[in-house]
């Protein structure tokens, strides 16, 4: 009987054992660093191997406009830090704010999602170039301040 | 009024299902029976509460009653009816109604189908279900209530994301909380069984349907939610392994484990602790899913609102745990094995196996989900893992699972013998061998992408050998004609063919994604008049044209497919732009032409003026068998799930005998 068990315990482990060395081999070879914008200035200042590695970022997109080409891609954007305000704010108030804080220009070839635009939010995942541009094969959006409950129905009438 | 009317009956409800908990706790430890009657007439009148309460909401939204700040926030005048109607759990609070109505209609049914049965059990099981009422009736009443009124009523509503304006919408969200929620009928029959001590399998026998049910529900869920994002966010994929994807993930996977475990239970007696474990996970899980997908805490494509209610279902998250894990502990004198596991290799031990690697799935899942906070938490600084983490660890997994489904059926219980296996997988081996040359020279090179489709050759053959062996043995043995066998052969076993039916549907699904690495992009620039090609296929683009109805202007690009010089089809991708101001931004509406082989799926980016555009052209083969899968499945479900006289006859006995002794 016990040596019945202990074969069952060797293969459970064996298993068990398996899948947890493919869950760190995958987990240390697909990792991407995920940042703030305002994080990865300050990363590149004082470690310049930063622009070999993909990051992944998120912040809010500040432009007024966005536009791509004539036919919606080459996307340039800049991106600044999420702040707790944009939950309750209107989010042209935000903007303001948010301008005039430090931004990372990102630039995106491809089709964007619908929910992107200004003053929603995006995560970009790429690299940050030694000129200063964010070049970017991913983008993910969401817009927190379109259809949730961002304005309170006495400001509607003012509009955005 | 009416608005009134449904807070109020949500407050009756929150107030009813706390006198249900307490009457029918008290009432099995005082021994009234009395006042357990009373608390099972309380709990089916919840049923109708929660009825009406639903109702009541979906009035406000038909009678566009804007003075209600949830009818405001989703709806508008321009709304077309069926989508007013959906547009009740487009958003949190609606969400939580209908958990609750749910929750309440399948714990009215519960105590009236247990009338009779279980009778030692069903006040704690009653109990149980009251206070999970009460929790998400309190959540509305307190933090989100859906009939909160405005001060000023507005004119108009802010209407529906254009996103949810899609027949997704109603197969989406309502199956994924049908599912969620049956699970909460077998954690309340396995709660019961431990607090009560009578840890037979009786909690497995009774609530069996309610876990197929659920399970059934959640694959629809999760199927029906690929192909929304397939045709509506318009990237090109299906499955994009986003937070609130994994979500409603896990339960599906640790419901799947749950639901093969609790056969060895049924069939052997062991298992048991095991199951209990799986019970409360799979529970927990769907708590974490509404959790994820409610509170905003995940970044996620979903745009779900923020809210406040993050920490409450975090807490409700972390007493179910913590019950379900400390009864438990506390009755592990209780939960012996009635037998031990005799060999390697064996049904049970293939089944066992499948636990593993299903839990081993759910945990990398997690794991993925997780990982960010683990890391910022220890080394400071964020780290994430992304779509290739979850497909590298998922397709060798998957490929386990893929290949236990096919052996798993055919192997002897108990212990397997060379003749048996030899006997057995001969055929099935014997189709998979054919099919590695076969496969090759129509040129699929891919290692990975081979593999799977060898694998699902291989588990196609044993499903289809077993129904060719039980036919040909009913056939010898009866005399019936083939065709009579078979049907005869599948309804007599229901749940054993049932069960085989749904994992064809599953092979279809592994065959679906194995055309993934196939998949073919490619974005181009074009004016009216202009050809690509892709793949075997050219596509002309005819010309933009614009028009506009009550609700949206559309710019729609006209182009034509064509195979050679065939035309096969007009397909018309487009961009929409909603009148509502709520709404001022173009929605992509992606162009689709499907066959079984391959889909052509195209993705404007931009039109100009001149008619210049943009687009995405991409061929997805094999697309469509994910979407076969799902009626596949519905067939094995329906298979399994119908009454079955034997089993009727079976748990009839045990339930006179139950209530012999209860008399006695």
């Amino acid at each position: 009987m016990a040596r019945k068990k202990t074969k069952f315990y060797v293969a459970i482990a064996v298993i068990i054992g398996v899948m947890g060395a493919l869950l760190y081999f995958t987990t240390t070879s697909s990792a991407v660093y995920y940042m703030k914008p305002s994080e990865l200035i300050s990363k590149v200042k004082n470690d310049k191997a930063i622009h070999e590695d993909r990051v992944r970022i998120g912040g809010l997109v500040v432009d007024e406009e966005l536009e791509g080409d004539n036919v919606g891609r080459k996307w340039e954007f800049h991106l600044t830090d999420e702040r707790g305000d944009v939950k309750n704010k209107l989010v042209m108030v935000n903007m303001e704010n948010a301008k005039k804080s430090e931004t990372i220009k990102i630039k995106y070839d491809g089709i964007v999602p619908d929910t992107f635009k200004a003053g929603g939010m995006a995560i970009v995942e790429g690299k940050y170039n030694e000129d200063g541009e964010f070049i970017a094969d991913q983008l993910i959006a969401k817009c927190p301040s379109k259809y949730v409950d961002v304005k309170r129905p006495d400001q509607v009438e003012e509009g955005i | 009024m009416v608005p009134l009317l449904g807070y109020l009956t949500l407050v009756s409800t929150m107030i009813v299902s706390l006198y249900v908990a307490i009457m029918s706790l008290v009432g099995v430890r005082l021994g009234k029976k009395s006042m357990i009657a009373s608390a099972e007439r309380a709990a089916i009148s919840i049923g109708v509460l929660v009825i009406i309460s639903y109702s009541t909401l979906l009035y406000s939204f038909l009678a566009r009653d804007f003075s209600v700040k949830y009818v405001y926030e989703y709806s508008n005048r321009a709304l077309s009816t069926i989508y007013t109607i959906s547009a009740t759990w487009a958003g949190n609070n609606g969400s939580l109604l209908m958990w609750a109505t749910f929750l309440g209609i399948y714990g009215a049914i519960v105590i009236i189908q247990n009338q009779h049965r279980n009778r030692e059990s069903m006040p704690y099981v009653t109990t149980i279900l009251a206070l999970i009422v009460f929790f998400f009736t309190s959540l509305m009443v307190f933090i989100s209530n859906p009939f909160e009124r405005l001060p000023i009523v507005p004119a108009d509503g802010q209407g529906l994301n254009p996103m949810l304006h899609n027949p997704g919408m109603y197969l989406h969200p309502p199956t994924t909380y049908l599912g969620y929620v049956s699970f909460a009928i077998p954690f309340a029959f396995a709660m019961a069984a431990m607090i009560s001590g009578k840890l037979g399998d009786m909690w497995i026998r009774t609530t069996r349907r309610w876990i197929i049910w659920g399970w059934f529900w959640l694959t629809v869920g999760n199927l029906v939610g690929a192909w929304w994002a397939y045709y509506t966010l318009g990237w090109g994929g299906y499955w994009g392994w986003d937070p609130v994807e994994n979500s409603s993930f896990m339960p599906w996977l640790v419901a799947s484990a749950f639901m093969h475990s609790i056969m060895i239970q049924e069939k052997k007696g062991m298992l048991k602790i095991w199951n209990m474990a799986l019970v409360t996970l799979t529970f927990s899980l769907t708590i974490y899913g509404t959790l994820i997908t409610r509170s905003g805490i995940v970044n996620s494509v979903h745009t779900f609102s923020q809210s406040g209610l993050g920490p409450y279902l975090g807490v409700f998250l972390f007493i179910t745990l913590a019950f379900g894990f400390g009864m438990l502990i506390y009755r592990l004198p209780l939960l012996k094995s009635d037998n031990e596991l005799d060999s390697i290799i064996s049904r049970e031990s293939a089944f066992l196996f499948n636990n593993i690697v299903l839990l081993g799935m759910t945990f990398m899942v997690l794991w993925g989900v997780t990982f960010p906070f683990i890391s910022e938490a220890v080394t400071g600084s964020k780290i994430t893992v992304g779509a290739p983490f979850y497909n590298q660890m998922a397709v060798p997994l998957g490929m386990v699972l893929l290949f236990l489904m096919g052996f798993g059926p055919l192997i002897a219980w108990r212990r397997a013998t060379v003749a048996n296996l030899r006997k057995n997988f001969m055929y099935p081996l014997g189709a998979a061998m054919i099919a590695i040359p076969t496969i090759a020279a129509i040129g699929v090179r891919n290692p990975w992408v081979l593999s799977v489709l060898v694998l699902c050759v291989f588990t196609l053959a044993t499903i289809i050998f077993e129904f060719y062996r039980g036919t040909s043995a009913r056939h010898r043995m009866t005399g019936e004609d083939i065709l009579t066998s078979f049907t005869n052969l599948v309804w007599r076993n229901k749940r054993r063919y049932g069960g085989y039916i749904v994992h064809i549907g599953l092979v279809m699904v592994f065959f679906a994604i194995a055309g993934g690495p196939y998949k073919i992009e490619k974005d181009v620039t074009m004016k009216p008049g202009d050809v690509a090609s892709i793949g075997s296929y050219s596509i002309k683009y005819i010309e933009s044209k614009e028009f506009e109805d009550a609700e949206k202007a559309t710019q729609a690009a006209v182009m034509t497919i064509f195979r050679g010089d065939r035309e096969i089809e007009t397909i018309t991708p487009r961009k929409e732009l909603y009148s509502s101001a709520q709404m001022d931004q173009p929605w992509t509406r992606v162009g689709v032409r499907s066959n079984l082989k391959e889909d052509i799926y195209i993705i404007p980016s931009g039109i100009d003026a001149d008619g210049t555009g943009g687009f995405t052209l991409i061929i997805n083969p094999l697309m469509q068998w994910l979407w076969v899968s799902g009626f596949v499945v519905f067939l094995g479900t329906m298979i399994a799930y119908w009454p079955d006289p034997t089993e009727k006859r079976r748990l009839a006995a045990i339930y006179a005998r139950q209530e012999a002794i209860s008399e006695a």
